[in-house]
């Protein structure tokens, strides 16, 4: 603020940058544990060597090994090539092939280990299949509910707002016991409806729409209702167009949200591992693995996380906006 | 117009209705699910059940493991919310003041808000791990540094080694508190950066009129009381959300909640007690303690303080 | 109180230059007014005064000492802003302590609890607490001491704000578009007030604003500014009769001046669309720009050519005790038709209706010449002028 305008590093602006820096590597600290052991062999990771990206020395793939170790066939089978050879030698020969054969760069290995071990692609495909239904339900229930909280005249609305407004003081997390046992009783445990259904209705989606249509001139509808338009189609032809920004932010807040959560899939999805969400995946793979699996799990979890870091770095503000719009009360 | 009003009623209701059903059923509902099944002994598959009046209850405030999940779930909440407040603020402040990369720190600072909390939590198990780990790794390289061994803590560690954090009850909880905070400062710097564009410029410049020569006389006349709203914001959202904690909880310590069931949760109790072992009525009776208590706290900062810190 | 001086002063944004040398001397006790439309650089200039924003080139001097890199709080200037910048959380009264506070306490007696515990500390604060009651008593605004400006009307917070500058006895008052936020009659109401303010404190005021009312009606002196340059620096009145430059003359005035291109031709005549100047520029053969204030056009049945503009009247515009004739001028010599407007009197201006023909009659000596340079050249009267208005 002083009327001199500084340029160049003053004191002040490096001790910032400093107490930053150093801000900045314990938040990165994490990150960067999970990349680099991502990339690294078990030796190296247990030994804490490796750098950065790992040597990526060609390391044997003890699994690979185990599944293609010689049998007494193999054997019988290789005679005709080594006449000179005794069955032992020939065997020592074959498993020196074997080996050979499972040789592999360890980041190669981690992640092909991530994919193959456990059906990653699954549960990266659940985690879709389960934030995008949770997301479009969401919206279809509440853009029509927001809209006639905002713009609709009826007898009862103040008091359907007043329990919005309750309800958004219950976090869903909190009341999962019940909730879990009313979806035990109907048999819905381990579906996939049991991953959506609590998420159907987002009071705060609601809350968040009233408070946009609000801002929508009344002259709109109005004109909208001249041009013939059912409140139907106003909903859908005329408020959700005008509605993109918010929806759009509220779409990031949700499936960032959704995607993420651990806790209530825990809950209802016991064992199948067919409807496992990423986080649920990456617990299972964690609880059956043994040391050397450290680098497919950092693997795993590089994947699960990946998806919404890339999306975030390209398109930070609207995430920010997304994800703090709760702010916007 | 009368045919026009008329649609538009019958509309109304039902746009609400369906929202409406799912409220009742899927928010409402268990609340009151939980209030009755808290009364009774009731288990999954069990085919009956006994009122047990305020058994649960009783038990929930006497027994030395829901002590423990008090104690656990207070302290916790208690220094995650302020403390990731004063970073969220001091990070925003800092951010905000310096002439370069404001923008990159501000990215850095969120990736943890965006990231799985249960992958991150099994990532800083890796790091915390006392042998190969890399925070004891780190902490090792700079037992060298005279003027760091002054901290008797330091020096005792580089001594006698360093400790082994999840595995060691007097660290477990602040452990889990460290990666709380880690997580939650960054979208609380987000709120506070944005708390911090919309305060108008020429209340700045009136203070410096006025004789507010230093940035604290800056920040006591003008920056922390237009947060206001914002802090009250940041305290209510933390909170609720520190209160839910589960996921570094279940990845650090998938049986037990930590040693001695340092890092037992409210969450991690309902799920334990209620899902795990199945004594439904018990899980309910912690439901619904929690939820009193989350409820009547948001609306005390909604309603009580909120008024203070809204001026127009 | 002080004067102000200021030389040279240059300032840019980035690449755009938006003071270029500015030399303004401001005495003590004078109410000077900054005038021009947004993006002249006036806001940039008083922000300069004040030390909220540093200068380029030049000397800001207030009260003869150079004030050049010393913070806004070391000049003992007082600062209204447009949006009042009144801090929301404090009551008025709060608001109007804080600048007696921060220069007067010590940091530790402003810190809550501990304050308590410095000597002298209430003998302070009552001084302070008496000064705050007799600048509201001025304004009258005792019974507001006690609210938050949140709860106070557009004109209250004016007041508030000028408090809040007043009570510490300034050497000068900054005052940026203070009115520009209040509605139509509130903001002629206060000009008057303010006016008489600076009359009964006897302080120097420097007054930023884009409205000429506001300008013309409180200032002694009126400096004119456009793209960076200071056009015009004198009295109101000055500035309206006697503008230099013809951005001045277009800017000042309502209905806008009408402007007429012309040429001189050898003789130092000056002619616009027939219309013939009695007196006599001092140059000879060039374009100019004939600037006539719609009061000096009068419709009149009939007229010479020489001496009137023809006119299509276009709109009559009726504003009770004056009707304004919008008329259109047509020929051949002009890329498109010239709106002129006269003034007339309503029972003149009946004569007239939407369509009709009319003649403006320039009066003597009234119309000003603007060079290309759109400097004012100086009229001389021509020997030959009773002969030039009778031909």
């Amino acid at each position: 603020m002083s009327a001199v305008t500084q340029t160049g590093w003053s004191t002040g602006e490096i001790v910032k940058h400093t107490i930053l820096i150093l801000g900045a590597l314990i938040v990165l600290l994490p990150f960067y544990v999970m990349v680099t052991y991502s990339l690294k062999s078990p030796a190296e990771i247990a030994q804490n060597a490796g750098g950065v990206f790992g040597s990526q020395d060609p390391m044997t793939d003890e699994r690979c090994v185990a599944r293609n170790q010689p049998v007494r066939t193999d054997v019988e089978a290789a005679r005709p090539q080594f006449p000179e050879l005794d069955d032992s030698a020939i065997l020592g020969r074959l498993m020196a092939e074997v080996e050979a054969s499972c040789q592999v760069t360890p980041a190669i290995y981690n992640y092909t280990t991530a994919f193959t071990e456990a059906p990653l692609l699954r549960y990266m495909l659940n985690g879709v299949i389960v934030t995008v239904s949770i997301f479009f339900i969401q919206v279809l229930v509440a853009l029509p509910a927001a809209y006639a909280l905002a713009k609709l005249r009826f007898w009862g609305r103040q008091a359907v707002f007043t329990l919005v407004l309750f309800c958004l003081l219950i976090p869903v997390h909190a009341i999962a016991l019940p909730l879990y046992i009313m979806l035990a009783q109907l048999g819905l445990t381990n579906t996939y409806a049991a991953l959506v259904i609590p998420w159907t209705i987002s009071v705060f989606g609601i809350f968040l729409m009233r408070q946009f249509f609000m801002t929508v001139p009344d002259d709109l509808i109005d004109a909208a209702r001249m041009d013939g338009m059912s409140e139907f189609s106003i909903v859908w032809r005329v408020m959700l167009p005008t509605a993109i920004p918010a929806l759009l932010a509220f779409a990031i807040f949700s499936v960032v949200a959704h995607w993420n959560d651990y806790f209530w899939p825990r809950v209802v999805i016991t064992g199948d591992r067919n409807l496992f969400t990423p986080p649920l995946g990456l617990r299972d793979f964690r609880s059956t693995a043994d040391g050397s699996f450290f680098g497919p799990m950092m693997a795993t979890a590089t994947v699960i996380v990946t998806p919404l870091i890339v999306a975030f770095l390209l398109a930070q503000r609207r995430f920010i906006e997304g994800i703090t719009l709760s702010g916007m009360k | 117009m009368a045919t026009s009003e008329a649609a538009a009623k019958k509309a109304g209701y039902a746009f609400v209705a369906p929202a409406l059903f799912l409220m009742a059923v899927i928010l409402i509902l268990p609340i009151l699910l939980a209030a009755g099944l808290s009364l009774t002994n009731y288990s999954l598959g069990n085919p009956g059940f006994e009122w047990v009046g305020a058994d649960n209850y009783e038990r929930v405030f006497t027994r030395s493991k829901f002590e423990k999940m008090i104690y656990a779930t207070t302290v916790y909440v208690a220094v995650v919310v302020p403390v990731s407040l004063a970073l969220g603020l001091g990070a925003a402040l800092l951010i905000n003041s310096v002439r370069r990369f404001g923008d990159l720190y501000k990215t850095i600072y969120f990736l943890p808000v965006m990231a799985a909390l249960l992958a991150m939590a099994i990532v800083w198990e890796f790091a915390l791990h006392p042998t190969i780990g890399i925070v004891n790794e780190i902490l090792e390289s700079g037992c060298w540094i005279t003027p760091l061994r002054w901290w008797p803590w330091y020096d005792a560690a580089c001594e006698e080694g360093f400790p082994l954090w999840l595995g060691d009850k007097r660290y477990s909880l602040g452990v889990v508190i460290f990666v709380g905070i880690w997580q939650a400062f960054g979208f609380n710097m987000v709120l506070f950066l944005a708390g911090l564009t919309s305060i108008p410029r020429e209340l700045y410049q009136a203070a410096e009129m006025d004789g507010a020569r230093t940035g604290w006389d800056r920040f006591r006349l003008v920056t922390w009381p237009m947060l206001g709203p914002t802090t009250v914001f940041v305290i209510t959202i933390t909170a609720i959300r520190a209160f839910q904690v589960f996921d570094i909880i279940e990845a650090f310590y998938p049986i037990g909640a930590g040693p001695s069931r340092s890092a037992f949760v409210a969450m991690f109790a309902i799920f334990e007690t209620g899902v795990q072992q199945n004594l439904v009525g018990l899980g309910a009776s912690i439901t619904i303690v929690f939820l009193a208590f989350i409820m009547v706290l948001t609306l005390i900062l909604q309603r009580g303080v909120e008024k203070k810190v809204h001026y127009a | 109180m002080a004067s102000i001086t200021l030389s040279t002063i240059t300032k840019s944004f980035g690449e755009t230059p938006v003071l270029r040398g500015i030399d303004i001397d401001i005495a003590d006790g004078e109410f000077l007014t900054l005038l021009g439309p947004s993006g002249c650089g006036k806001s940039t200039l008083l922000r300069i005064i004040a030390g909220l924003e540093g200068q380029d080139g030049g000397d800001v001097a207030i009260g003869g000492r150079v004030v050049n890199g010393v913070r806004p709080s070391a000049r003992d200037l007082a600062m209204v802003f447009q949006s009042y910048a009144l801090y929301p959380h404090l009551t008025v009264e709060r608001n109007m302590m804080t600048p007696l506070t921060l220069r007067d306490l010590g940091l530790i007696e402003r810190l809550p609890l501990l304050r308590h515990l410095v000597p002298g500390h209430r003998g302070r604060m009552n001084d302070i607490k008496v000064a705050v009651r007799e600048t509201a008593e001025i304004l009258k605004i005792e019974p507001l001491l006690q609210r938050k400006p949140g709860q106070l009307s557009g004109g209250q917070r004016q007041r508030a704000a000028l408090g809040r500058a007043m009570v510490r006895k300034p050497a000068a008052f900054l005052m940026d578009e203070p009115l520009s936020n209040l509605d139509a009659a509130l903001r002629v109401h206060m000009r008057s007030e303010l006016a008489e303010l600076h009359r009964a404190l006897g302080t120097t005021f420097v007054y930023v604003t884009h409205d000429q009312a506001e300008a013309l009606t409180m200032s002694s002196r009126v400096a004119v500014m456009m793209e960076g340059e200071l056009l015009q620096l004198s009295t109101p009145e000055e500035i309206y009769d006697n503008p230099e430059d013809l951005r001045v003359a277009e800017f000042i005035g309502s209905p806008k001046i009408n402007t007429i291109p012309g040429e001189i031709d050898g003789a130092g005549r000056v002619t616009a669309q027939g219309l013939r100047l009695q007196r006599l520029a001092p140059v000879t053969d060039g374009k100019v720009t004939v600037a006539i204030r719609p009061e000096h056009l009068e419709p009149v049945e009939h007229a010479t050519p020489e001496e009137a503009l023809g006119v299509t009247v276009v709109h009559k515009e009726n504003l009770g005790a004056d009707v304004y004739l919008h008329g259109v001028l047509e020929s051949a010599s002009l890329p498109e038709p010239l709106r002129i407007v006269a003034r007339a009197l309503p029972e003149a201006a009946a004569r007239y209706g939407v369509g009709d023909w009319a003649a403006f009659r320039l009066s003597r000596g009234e119309a000003m010449v603007f060079g290309a340079d759109r400097r004012r050249m100086r009229l001389a009267p021509a020997a030959a002028e009773p002969l030039a208005a009778r031909a």
